[in-house]
């Protein structure tokens, strides 16, 4: 026992040292905004693992189909077993983009993402009855009255209920709502247990690899993670105190600007994140910009290439603590939950921001909650009402390195937060889209539905109307009329 | 997934073995209380069929014993018509099903009025809708008896490309 504390204690000495030493240059690196390369590197060494994995479990697949076949029915298995292989082989190159041979004679390859197989049903989808344009919370009369307009009056006939029928049915066996709440399905193992629903025991070789993936981030990346990110908070709350005693003026916005984008350089490396930016050209600079909703840490990933004000609600625990960092140094608009129901109290504090030049420019995530990060759901009107002119940004996960929704029903913010950083990285795009403006005599509701279209569009998400509310709350009956028709 | 391997392989014909699998998982996702079974309430959870005017008819139809829930039995047979492999018979009753309310192998006036009405709602006053059901009927109905059969129903529906609308990837 004594020889065993011994030993352990000798290891241990050994390897602080070197744990020192690179927690000490990642801290440095991300202070200074540089980077070596060696999370890319990393992120490409993964690639090839999970590349390898795909292979094993392929082939134990094929194995399985093979004795299947040989008990039971002759005919399915060869068939399906080249089929997976084509659809993994696809799922490689960033699975959202389009939905292009996923599906031969009606197979879907049991990994498939709902995302591919949705796309899919919607080509095939008869448009009539199903308005892909269900129903908004706050509908005014000009847009119910366009939709009639859409919705030409047809003639009766006994099959035209096939088309609700099918619509009924393909949502029974996947919906496109429901499915956007909760953890995105990937299409190859990435060697988390958490994501590992489909699959049972592989391979004495994958095990082991899953074994050594588990001690790197368990043992290695998790405590140095943990120190970055604590040490990341402090260095933030001191430095937001400091910043908060310039006076105000041009000089306190520069100051905080490269203080935050400094501090958060720190907190995102906590996260191994690796964050490309398109178009930084179209960086906001002022006024009010949009983005897609996945989880509390799109923050992170943005505030990591420039200054932004947040608006939000006032929170306790260890997102009170940043928050009440963050609102020394710059202005930042907090509110009660009660004050929160309060439209017009939010609508004129946030002109009052955007009216002043100096304040830096506003972030707001109008889906008004997390989505999987696979669809963009219907934008609040609210924050289209305020200016004219908007920055879009449209941000997106790589689901491979880990999943970054919060899924705020299921986990506390501690647990996302501890699952964030078991995870192998997060590894994200950001585009800045040019600004768009409100045209002459355009409701607040079509703006947002524009500036959505385009975020989606950038993003590779599916662009859905749907009430991102609706994950708490049941949908309403007038609904259900505006799909009802009319015949002659 | 105890009840999914004790099924019987013929009732599924129309499924490999990886799409019971997948139909697993939606059903015990979709049964919200872990009941075994579907109760209205659990389909309606979900919003896009909640806007459906005629999935009260749909879950009807799934519902083959009638005791208003659809356990995954009954579920599986429900998809199934659906299926690519699924042929065109099966298709059309099902189709013929959504009108006939009471099961008796009939359309008659009254049922082919309440689907309509469903379908459209207030949108129509109810000559009007009235209008359209005798028209429909009396089109279709070519032995004269007031109702339609499913064979009658068939010569009218059977050219329609039921084979491409009533098919659901799974």
């Amino acid at each position: 026992m004594a020889a065993l504390i011994v030993v352990l204690s000798v290891v241990g000495s050994i390897l602080l040292t070197p744990f020192l030493m690179i927690l000490v240059s990642i801290i440095f690196l991300a202070s200074i905004g540089k980077s070596l390369g060696v999370r890319r590197l990393y992120i490409k060494l993964l690639l090839m693992i999970f590349e390898y994995g795909r292979i094993n479990i392929e082939v134990a697949q094929r194995k399985v189909r093979k004795d299947d076949s040989d008990e039971e029915d002759m005919d399915v298995s060869p068939e399906t077993g080249q089929e997976s292989k084509l659809e993994i082989k696809e799922s490689i190159p960033q699975g959202n983009s389009v939905p292009n041979g996923v599906v031969t004679n009606g197979y879907f390859n049991h990994n498939s993402t709902s995302l591919i197989n949705r796309q899919d049903n919607l080509i095939l989808l008869p448009e009539p009855p199903k308005i892909p344009n269900p129903p908004h919370h706050d509908t005014d009369i000009t847009e119910a009255s366009l939709n009639k307009d859409d919705n030409v009056v047809k003639h009766f006939e006994l099959s035209t209920c096939f088309d609700y029928i099918k619509a009924g049915m393909e949502a029974i066996i996947e919906d496109q709502v429901t499915s956007r709440f909760v953890a995105e399905e990937l299409k190859n193992w990435n060697l988390l247990t958490r994501t590992n629903m489909n699959y049972e025991f592989i391979s004495w070789r994958l095990t082991f690899i899953w074994m050594c993936g588990f001690v790197v981030r368990y043992f290695f990346l998790f405590p140095l993670r943990v120190i970055i990110c604590c040490f990341g908070v402090l260095w933030l709350t001191i430095c937001t105190a400091m910043v908060g005693y310039a006076p105000d003026g041009p000089f306190k916005a520069w100051l905080n600007s490269k203080v935050s984008i400094m501090c958060f350089g720190i907190l995102s490396s906590a996260l191994s994140s690796v964050i490309t930016y398109h178009n930084k050209e179209n960086a906001p600079k002022n006024g009010i910009c949009v983005a897609n909703h996945t989880s509390p840490i799109d923050v992170l990933m943005l505030m990591c290439d420039n200054c932004y004000s947040l608006i939000g609600q006032r929170h306790g625990g260890f997102l009170g603590v940043v928050q009440r960092a963050l609102a020394r140094a710059s202005p930042h608009i907090w509110f009660e939950r009660s004050e929160a129901k309060d439209r017009h109290a939010v609508a004129a504090r946030l002109k009052e921001h955007v009216s002043n030049p100096n304040n830096p420019p506003i972030l707001i995530f109008p889906e008004g909650t997390c989505i999987n990060n696979t669809s963009v759901m219907q934008f609040k009107k609210g924050s289209f009402e305020v200016d004219s002119v908007i920055y879009p940004v449209a941000i997106k996960y790589d689901p491979r390195f880990g999943d970054a929704f919060w899924d705020s029903s299921r986990y506390s913010y501690i647990q996302y937060l501890y699952m964030m950083m078991t995870s192998w990285a997060i590894v994200c795009e950001v585009w800045y889209l040019p600004p768009m403006y409100r045209k002459e005599g355009e409701n607040a509701i079509d703006f947002a539905n524009r500036v959505k279209s385009v975020i989606a569009k950038q993003g590779g998400l599916v662009d859905l109307v749907w009430d991102g509310q609706l994950k708490r709350i049941k949908p309403k009956k007038e609904w259900k009329e505006r799909q009802q028709e009319e015949f002659r | 997934m105890g009840n999914e391997s004790s099924l019987p392989m013929e009732l599924c014909s129309n499924f490999d073995a990886d799409e019971i699998k997948r139909l697993g998982k939606r059903f015990r996702k979709l049964d919200l209380d872990n009941s075994g079974a579907l109760s209205i309430d659990e389909f309606m959870s979900l919003p896009e069929l909640q806007q459906n005017p005629l999935v009260q008819r749909v879950i009807d139809i799934f519902d083959a014993d009638g005791n208003g829930e659809v356990d995954f039995r009954e579920f599986i047979q429900g998809v199934s018509q659906f299926s690519v492999k699924g042929d065109k018979l099966s298709k059309l009753k099902f189709a013929f099903r959504i009108y006939d309310m009471d099961n008796d192998g009939f359309i008659s006036n009254g049922e082919l009025f309440q689907v309509l009405k469903m379908m459209v709602g207030n949108n129509l006053k109810d000559t009007q809708l009235q209008q359209i059901v005798d028209k429909t009927i009396l089109f279709a109905d070519k032995d004269e008896d007031g109702k339609i059969s499913f064979d009658e129903f068939c010569s009218v529906v059977g050219n329609t490309d039921i084979h491409k609308k009533m098919v659901v990837d799974v």
